[in-house]
């Protein structure tokens, strides 16, 4: 995937961020000025942001130029923090710990087995260590859902 | 006062209470370098270790926990941009392009000079000027929250450098997502998107560690093969040279005593002291340039400020029983699990407890200070690892701190928005600094505005009119003209020289 | 590129698959003598607070009678209620308690807001961690000093006083608007986050009365930073007994309490709920305990869980009659 205009697209993603924080803001009781309800910040705020957002969009467009993302290395550390919520909420700390080591060592093409597995083993057993022993923290090594 | 200082000075010379500071700074330390785990965790998780010992020695403890966390985040921020806390982000301006640039070692020697200095100033506010200071803070009202909070977010604006509008977009999301969760004056739920989790509020160390660690993280592997840290760990190469020295002791100082003085403002103080005394280096500096490549007042001052407002803070927590953050609240809970409420009688009743506890801050900023000289050349050395080895670590410790944070798999979910969005603003020149002052200092923006238009009965200019209020507000307000003048000048500046190409910073 | 692609799939399944195995290893916990392993005590609320600190100091002394360590962790969010929440949702054996405070306990869901679980369906009460009284206290300088004398002045003019509470919905927020209903007075409602900058404030004269909870405000008082009037409970406090209940001041039958229960998942076995009741009473019979109870404002409650789910039943009945006769649920 390729962006032509990466700063163009940030933008636009700010702009849809305000926009929908407006849109829902609406929702919220405005007030006044003198007494103002809970919409009252979200509404102005949203507000600014699209406003900003936007002329970000317009000054991009009109002077575009390629940035480029390391889409490897964003895609797999981004699945393995996700990966690591998943696997810690069902199975435990241990298998959480393997999962986010294994899968951010796919950022890079030639990782390797045996370094991520060495990884792993001597990370898990630190935040055991750490966590379980020596701040006797309860979170379970192991589970089963 | 002598005698009281004296008094002090025994209690906390005692050999238990002296290896009790030690463990504390070291455990501190060595929890706060993890990558998001700040002192706040750091003191949380250690709570427990406090029950079985003596209430002054269990403060000692943790306060020991608590500056030492407070040095660790800092090295993590310096050397691989990841702070914990919002005044570790100011940090991580400047000490992260100097590690980048082969002088963590300066850095961190800066950072350590600084802390100590900062510390040591806020000790003897606190030893000298406690109990005023206390009733100056006290004498903050609403009115007076909302002009302070506006002052630090006009400072946040040019916090961040680069472009005005660009600075401006990261402040206004940052309060718009500091909107999220229970809006306090009416109770309604804003941005909840029905989630439990969200009523409280976006998590804090979710937003900084996916802006910050992620988006760090995946720009560095890029570069990881080809990065070669070639700086030699020599004491030499860890001195900072002459120029330096000079170029420290002045933010040093407007540094300690910005953060001596907002310290002591429960809740706003230890927030705003490191991003103003950034700003305000920024104002005073000649070459306004160099600030975010690698300059060294941009650590010292933060880090002096930093460390001063850490000692003020445990003025209103220890002379009128006020916690002045999260982590006061937790040594307010120690004392309480001890059988002592804290509160203004806490000086005259339990004075070994007050004189104790402050003899120990100096003691313990010495030991943070002896402590840490010598284990420079050890951190640096983590750079010199080949970054393959550390960026999964880096990544799974993130991941943990999180979620031990509030014991909460929602939040590590978050770190994966923050982080891709945090990603991609990088790429495109947006600083993440703004967007988490923004962030802290939104709801309470919003919550003392209201809340003073409230008490004022809708009438805005029986606030404005309070002389305090008026002049925060004068403050703020000539900041934003001088921000506004310097940003149209830097426009028309570089208009003129060669555009910049974005995300290059 | 493929070749890409085909090395990801199969590392990514090689972690899942080593994530699996790791997880055989679990050994099922035999139903034997309970307790036989650590047991969670999970606060909604973060530590160092006044829940935080009921629940260690009682799991401190449960963890002497049950002979394995009873654990704090903190779960905080939404009034408690995200703590209350991952309690009810965990297996029912004994091994995950909670502490639920009357937010968590009630007022969330009387209030009509989603808590998410059914209190009585989903949690089974096993005893009460103490109680705790709340302080009406105003700020130095005001004319009045006497609950009445207070009432007489908001009733001479409704904008002369205002109150803050630490929040929207909480206990301190209705017990004073419960008092405000049944004088027939007006006071502006100042809403703060939590106790802490709401004491700032009532000690910095910006706000002319609060609830305060008892231990702080006694010594703030006890210092003179504030004036008490009154206390919320049944009867006087022993940290300021010189101090009248609001009924003596004229409000007959007028209680608001704060206080925590403990709770374990729905199914919790009846012996294993008779072991932790039996722990949690002793702990609320011991010495130490009831030293850092006294200095914290605690009562010692001692129950079966029989008689704290009917405890719950009454505060429930209070607490929902004070919302209904106000009118403010959602």
């Amino acid at each position: 995937m390729h962006l032509a205009n990466l700063r163009f697209t940030v933008a636009g993603i700010l702009a849809v961020i305000g926009i929908s924080a407006f849109v829902i803001a609406l929702g919220y009781e405005f007030g006044s000025a003198r007494r103002m309800g809970p919409g009252y910040f979200p509404v102005v705020l949203s507000g600014i942001l699209t406003l900003l957002a936007v002329s970000e969009m317009i000054s991009a467009a009109m002077k575009p130029g390629a940035i480029a993302v390391d889409w490897r290395p964003f895609m797999a550390i981004l699945a393995a923090v996700a990966g690591f919520a998943v696997t810690m909420a069902l199975f435990g700390m241990i298998p959480a710990f393997f999962v986010v080591i294994g899968l951010s060592t796919l950022s890079e093409p030639r990782f390797g087995w045996v370094p991520a597995l060495i990884l792993a083993v001597v990370t898990s057993t630190g935040a055991w260590l750490l966590f379980s022993r020596f701040l006797g923290m309860t979170m379970p090594l192991f589970d089963w859902p | 006062m002598w005698e009281n200082i004296l008094l002090g000075f025994a209690t906390a010379m005692t050999v238990e209470n002296l290896m009790y500071c030690f463990v504390g700074v070291f455990l501190g330390t060595f929890i706060g370098v993890l990558p998001g785990l700040g002192s706040l965790a750091a003191i949380s998780m250690l709570l427990p270790m406090s029950f079985y010992l003596e209430p002054t020695t269990a403060l000692i403890l943790l306060a020991g926990i608590y500056y030492g966390g407070e040095y660790g985040g800092s090295i993590a921020s310096i050397l691989l941009n990841l702070p914990g806390t919002p005044s570790a982000a100011v940090t991580c301006l400047d000490g992260n392009p100097m590690a980048k640039q082969g002088r963590a070692g300066v850095a961190l020697f800066v950072t350590a000079i600084a802390s100590f200095v900062g510390g040591s100033v806020g000790v003897v506010a606190l030893m000298g000027f406690g109990p005023s200071i206390a009733q100056l803070g006290l004498s903050f009202g609403p009115a007076d929250y909302f002009a302070l909070m506006l002052l630090g977010l006009v400072a946040a604006v040019t916090v961040g450098g680069g472009s005005l509008v660009k600075g401006l977009i990261m402040v206004v999301l940052g309060l718009l997502l500091g909107t999220a969760g229970t809006d306090v004056t009416s109770g309604e739920f804003r941005y909840t998107f029905g989630f439990l989790e969200l009523r409280d509020g976006v998590s804090l160390v979710a937003i900084a560690m996916g802006l910050f660690g992620i988006a760090e993280v995946v720009s560095s592997v890029r570069e990881a093969g080809t990065r070669k840290i070639t700086e030699k760990v020599t004491m030499r190469s860890m001195m900072p040279t002459r120029a330096d020295m000079r170029r420290t002791v002045g933010p040093m100082a407007r540094g300690s005593s910005i953060g001596g003085f907002l310290g002591a403002l429960p809740g706003a103080g230890t927030v705003i002291a490191a991003f103003l005394a950034y700003a305000t280096e920024i104002r005073v500096a000649k070459d306004k340039t160099r600030f975010g490549k690698g300059a060294v007042e941009g650590v010292a001052a933060p880090e002096s400020a930093n460390n001063a407002a850490a000692q003020t803070a445990f003025i209103p927590t220890l002379t009128i029983g006020i916690p002045g953050s999260a982590t006061m609240s937790i040594m307010l809970g120690a004392l309480m699990i001890h059988g002592i409420t804290p509160g203004p009688l806490l000086v005259t009743d339990h004075p070994t407890i007050f004189w104790g506890l402050i003899a120990s801050f100096w003691i313990g900023n010495l030991f943070l200070l002896v402590l840490n000289i010598p284990l420079i050349g050890l951190w640096v050395k983590v750079l010199q690892f080949p970054y393959k080895y550390i960026y999964p670590v880096v990544i799974a410790l993130i991941c943990i701190g999180v979620f031990s944070m509030r014991t909460s798999v929602f939040d590590v979910g978050l770190v994966v928005i923050f982080g891709g969005l945090g990603y991609l603003l990088q790429r495109t020149g947006y600083s993440a600094a703004p967007l988490i002052l923004g962030f802290v200092l939104g709801p309470m923006l919003e919550e003392n505005l209201r809340r003073a238009m409230l008490m004022a009965r809708g009438d805005a200019m029986r606030m404005v009119s309070d002389p305090v209020t008026g002049s925060i507000l004068g403050l703020s307000a000539a900041m934003l003209i001088w921000a506004i003048y310097g940003g149209v000048r830097n426009v028309i500046r570089s208009r003129q020289v060669k555009d910049i190409p974005p995300g290059e910073t | 590129m493929s070749n890409t692609s085909n090395t990801i799939t199969r590392r990514a399944l090689a972690a899942v698959a080593m994530a699996g195995l790791a997880t055989l290893n679990v050994g099922a916990a035999s139903a034997q003598e309970f307790p036989s392993q650590p047991i969670t005590l999970v606060v909604g609320f973060p530590p160092g607070g006044s829940t935080d600190v009921v629940a260690r100091i009682l799991a401190e002394h449960m963890t002497g009678t049950l002979g394995q360590p009873v654990v704090v962790e903190n779960r905080p969010g939404a009034g408690g209620t995200v703590g209350i929440a991952h309690v009810a949702a965990s297996d029912p054996d004994g091994y995950t308690l909670g502490v639920s405070g009357v937010g968590a306990s009630i007022l969330v869901a009387a209030m009509g807001r989603d808590t998410g679980y059914d209190f009585d369906a989903e949690l089974d009460v096993v005893g009460v961690m103490g109680t705790l009284g709340l302080v009406i206290a105003g700020r130095n300088g005001l004319e009045a000093t006497t609950l009445p004398e207070l009432i007489a002045t908001a009733a001479a003019d409704p904008e002369a006083l205002s109150y803050g509470s630490s929040g929207v919905g909480t206990p301190g927020h209705l017990a004073m608007e419960y008092l405000l209903d049944e004088a027939g007075v007006e006071m502006l409602h100042i809403p703060y986050q939590g106790n802490t900058p709401l004491m700032n404030d009532v000690l910095g004269g910006h706000v002319d009365v609060a609830l305060l909870t008892t231990p702080g405000a006694a010594e703030q008082v006890r210092a003179g930073g504030i004036v008490a009037y009154a206390v919320s409970s049944p009867e006087r406090s022993p940290l300021m007994p010189e101090i009248p209940t609001v009924a003596e001041g004229g409000f007959d039958g007028y209680s608001a309490t704060l206080w925590n229960l403990l709770v374990t998942p729905e199914g919790t076995p009846d012996d294993v709920q008779a072991a932790l009741s039996e722990a949690l009473n002793a702990a609320q019979q011991d010495a130490t305990v009831l030293e850092a109870f006294a200095s914290a404002g605690l009562a010692p409650t001692l129950t079966s869980p029989a008689e704290a789910t009917q405890f719950l039943e009454d505060e429930r009945a209070l607490w929902s009659g004070v919302i209904e006769q106000l009118g403010i649920a959602e």
